[in-house]
């Protein structure tokens, strides 16, 4: 055939079918925008000499990979839409005296110019908002936008070479469906598949069975740590349970529905009902679709907004002070002098630099790990829940940070317990266990007399184990009796940690903000601590460790952290949205298409105009809303399992998940409205237009 | 008084610019009897399918006026029209438009159910209708599960458990094997037999030699029209050939 055919029949079939093609040249485009976007801000030299940047680049990196399958997954997707809607016209042009080979070339030269324009669309976007991209970023990490832009060459060639791969597997994936089929299928392939569904009661159940399961388990599940741990249990259940819930499920409740005739018999249930199931069946799958992805957008976004809010709580939990430092006794006894050798430390180092501590906040404290009960606290424990880490603080150091002080008599103890793993009045430690060969068993007995509600210094004792008991007990006595039974079962001392606090004085121009002037102070810290602590224990120091942190450094890391995750979630969010959309629409129009036929029919039968208006309206609106009900309910559901898990990630108990869900969850809903208003019109065009077939206009 | 009054129509169809003109109906007039049961003939592209869409509602007039019952249908309100249709009139089309969303049974109670009709009395006139036309063991089928003859079969149902005044029928013989062909002209005829009235635009020799009244359109306009009287279907076949014969060549009719 002449040269030049292919290109001016696959622009001309493009121009023809823009109605299909149109939403899937934008996808590619913003997919590969998207995916520029991150690789090429992954590329930015400000990286390399700036602390927080290891944990952002390795963020952007992922979120390069995630793009990457999400677009090869999504577009096959698309494509699939446009391909399905297309076969009609390939069986024309069989008829017509076309070869498959031909038909395969034009499908190529198809996929080579729709590949053109999207990909040259989604660089040059991408390249647009790569430096607005990097202001953002900057901008949630807390750092001066000052760093110049480097645009990002190898991230054009690696986002050519990844969008190219894909489309010459989508590529192929056509041209063996085509070469698959014949002509007469082809051509009657627009009109296949327009039997009665059945109705798959057991597949229905085992959904709602599924959904309940997940639920229960988001809903249930207290602990932390297994709430992580059980998260992907619980979506993977949901999920699953959407999927039946939308296929099966539908199908079960409107056949119920049907075979109640005095509720099916009327104008308006008759004609939805029967069009409901007809819509259902050939829509469930990509609703549940839509469904899921609304419910990862709403997720991503929220979870990762939150923990940027949060950061400043979680931050001020774990740092009581500016600095903490600490010394820990492993298998030593306990010196009181250890407390006066940890601030000796401390100021000898600071004092060394010019500087020195002030508002000093110690406390000491004995820990290991325990199950509990509800009155005991085994340490013996042998079972598969997660310990709970159980503290022992004299109430000389509770009372030096509280605002009313206890006055604890010997054998009494107060609890500070904020997930309420006790309830007895009684609290009751045992070590060891009764009859064992190996360890002795040994048990100390508190009566509960008060219950404390804050402890201010709990965000340094969270930092153990998001699961934690404090007991609150007279005196230092109290605590070496308990660490003594711990010795007399097992042959060991518990870790007995002596911390403290402090800021910086600013009179003397404290302010370390740089990690190499942390790293160096924490190496002359520790030395001096080990030459304080040697003078009490002698040379032998391998039972003692020493730790100092910085807050400001802390939160530089996790800013880091939790913005990137933020700014991956905005932008993941925004391709999921994208996504849903694309689903929506695609939907529409080819459903366009056969209810136009059924309503012509109507029309004939004696149906009004505004009684089909109504009807159309009742059914679309259904089914494009169902989706996002159920994300908010799943949601909802997620809100608490997330929130547990976030508090064993994090440690703190004080995120605002939930108003951050809300909140996205009504900007969602907004631009859900927003993508129906435009989805829907395309639709209403096609049902009440004036053109036979608008898709193929031939 | 006529059931059916048709005066003067013309029908002119121009294109959206408003550049070509095409008058489909240049003058009709005719009119029905109640009881009778009318064929009109004429080639494709004569307007009877135009006239047939007028009478039915389904479009308007440019000159002229339909009287059913003596009430003109362009006194009919354009919301009403929908409703009127579905009281007034039955209607039996080529290609069945039966819906593939709903049982053989809904699609015919789908009328009924428009007009607000409940369930009881909506199965209390489908069982004789569809035992007379042998369709009741098929009526919780879907329509692709079924043959042509019983789809258009089942369309006749629909079309006349309104009991209409007037059942109109579009080329109904049109996607018809000649057996079915002959099942529906059977039951034309004991339909008409029972009183009610018909109206049928075809191509068909055979279907309209089962009429009692032939019309023949041809370029919008009456042309001629054959009465039974006391002929076979054979004899009026014979006639309704000659006619066509002498349409095609061109000749007039005296």
């Amino acid at each position: 055939m002449k040269r030049g055919f292919y290109v001016h029949f696959a622009r001309d079939n493009i121009r023809k079918n823009r109605r299909l093609f149109f939403p899937f040249i934008c996808t590619l485009a913003f997919m590969s925008a998207v995916f520029f976007l991150l690789n090429g801000l992954a590329y930015q030299p400000l990286w390399q000499n700036s602390f927080a940047g290891s944990s952002v680049v390795a963020m952007l990196q992922f979120g390069t990979v995630v793009m990457g399958l999400f677009s090869l997954i999504f577009l096959f997707y698309t494509h699939s839409m446009v391909i399905k809607q297309r076969k009609r016209e390939f069986g024309l042009y069989s008829v017509l005296g076309m070869g498959k080979r031909h038909i395969v070339r034009i499908l190529l030269t198809e996929t080579l110019l729709t590949g053109l324009f999207g990909l040259v669309l989604g660089l040059l976007v991408g390249a647009l908002f790569s430096y607005a991209g990097e202001l953002l970023l900057l901008n949630l990490l807390r750092l001066p936008a000052t760093a110049q832009f480097v645009f990002p060459w190898p991230s054009v060639l690696f986002t050519l070479v990844t969008f190219c791969a894909i489309l010459l597997l989508i590529f192929a994936n056509d041209a063996r469906s085509v070469a698959l089929t014949n002509t007469i299928d082809l051509l009657n392939s627009a009109s296949e598949g327009e039997r009665e569904p059945k109705a798959k009661v057991l597949l229905a159940l085992l959904g709602a069975v599924l959904l309940a399961g997940g639920y229960y388990l988001a809903v249930t599940i207290t602990d932390p740590v297994k709430a992580m741990a059980l998260f992907f249990v619980a979506v993977i259940l949901v999920m699953l349970g959407t999927y039946l819930l939308f296929t099966a499920g539908s199908i079960v409740l409107l056949k119920a529905l049907r075979r109640n005739r005095r509720y099916y018999y009327r104008t308006n249930h008759f004609i939805s009902v029967s069009g409901m199931l007809y819509r259902m069946k050939q829509n469930a799958v990509s609703l549940a679709n839509v469904c899921i992805l609304s419910t990862m957008v709403l997720v991503t976004i929220s979870s990762t907004l939150s923990l940027y809010v949060g950061v400043d709580n979680i931050v001020s939990e774990r740092y009581p002070r500016e600095f903490n430092s600490g010394v820990y006794l492993y298998d030593l006894p306990y010196d009181p002098a250890c407390t006066q050798a940890l601030a000796n430390a401390v100021d000898s180092t600071l004092a060394e630099r010019g500087m020195a501590a002030v508002n000093e906040l110690p406390v000491r404290y004995l820990s290991f790990s325990v199950s509990i009960d509800g009155k005991t606290a085994a340490t013996d424990y042998f079972s598969f829940e997660v310990p709970s880490t159980l503290c022992v603080v004299p109430q000389e150091d509770y009372n030096r940070l509280s605002a009313q002080p206890l006055a604890l008599q010997p054998g009494q103890a107060a609890l500070y317990d904020p997930q309420d793993l006790f309830d007895a009045g009684e609290i009751e430690l045992t070590f060891g266990s009764e009859g064992s060969e190996n360890f002795n068993y040994r048990e100390v007995t508190y009566t509960l007399t008060d219950e404390v509600e804050t402890f201010k210094a709990d965000g340094v004792l969270r930092n153990l184990s998001p699961y934690l008991v404090t007991v609150i007990v007279p005196g230092m006595d109290d605590l070496e009796a308990t660490r003594q039974a711990y010795r007399e079962a097992y042959g060991g001392y518990a870790q007995l940690s002596c911390y403290l606090g402090f800021d910086l004085s600013k009179d003397l121009g404290g302010d370390i903000l740089d990690t190499n002037a942390v790293d160096e102070l924490r190496a002359a810290f520790s030395t001096a601590l080990y030459r304080e602590t040697s003078k009490i224990f002698g040379e032998d120091l391998s039972g003692v460790s020493t730790s100092l942190s910085s807050r400001e450094l802390d939160y530089s890391d996790m800013i880091s952290l939790y913005s990137g995750l933020f700014f991956l979630g905005i932008l993941l969010g925004s391709v999921f949205m994208v996504s849903a959309a694309l689903i929506i629409y695609y939907k529409q129009l080819s459903e366009g298409l056969s209810d136009r036929r059924r309503f012509e029919i109507m029309k004939k039968v004696g149906l009004t105009e505004g009684e089909i208006k109504k009807s159309i309206h009742s059914q679309v609106l259904t089914v494009f809303f169902l989706p996002l009900v159920a994300a908010g309910i799943h949601s909802a559901f997620a809100l608490p399992m997330l929130s547990r898990a976030m508090t064993a990630m994090t440690g703190s108990n004080d995120i605002p998940f939930a108003l951050c869900m809300g909140l996205c969850f009504l900007v969602f809903a907004v631009l859900y409205v927003a993508v129906y208003g435009l989805t829907s019109k395309v639709y209403y065009r096609i049902v009440d237009g004036p053109q036979k077939s608008p898709v193929i206009q031939k | 008084m006529a059931l059916l009054e048709v005066s003067n129509l013309k029908k002119i169809y121009a294109s959206r610019l408003g550049g070509t003109r095409v008058q489909a109906l240049t003058n009709v007039s005719f009119s029905a009897q109640e009881g009778e049961y009318v064929a009109i003939m004429g080639e494709s592209g004569s307007g009877k399918t135009t006239l047939l869409n007028i009478i039915a509602a389904l479009d308007k007039p440019t000159e002229g006026d339909v009287l059913l019952d003596g009430r003109s249908l362009s006194t009919v309100r354009d919301k009403d029209i929908s409703a009127f249709r579905r009281d007034h009139l039955g209607f039996v089309f080529q290609e069945f438009n039966l819906l593939d969303t709903f049982t053989v049974q809904d699609n015919i109670f789908l009328p009924l159910v428009l007009a607000g009709k409940k369930y009881p009395e909506m199965r209390e006139r489908i069982v004789p209708l569809a035992t007379k036309l042998g369709i009741f063991d098929i009526l919780l089928k879907y329509p692709y599960e079924i043959s042509g003859g019983q789809k258009q079969r089942v369309a006749v149902v629909r079309a006349v458990i309104t009991d209409p005044r007037l059942l109109l029928a579009d080329e109904p013989t049109g996607a018809l094997d000649s057996r079915s062909t002959d099942e529906l002209l059977d039951l034309f005829a004991a339909l008409n037999a029972e009183g009610q009235t018909i109206l049928m635009v075809t191509h068909s020799v055979k279907a309209a030699s089962r009429a009692k009244r032939v019309l023949f359109i041809r370029d919008g306009e009456l042309f001629h029209q054959i009465y039974r009287g006391a002929d076979t279907d054979e004899q009026l076949y014979q006639k309704i050939s000659d006619t066509l014969t002498l349409l095609a060549t061109g000749g007039a009719v005296q």
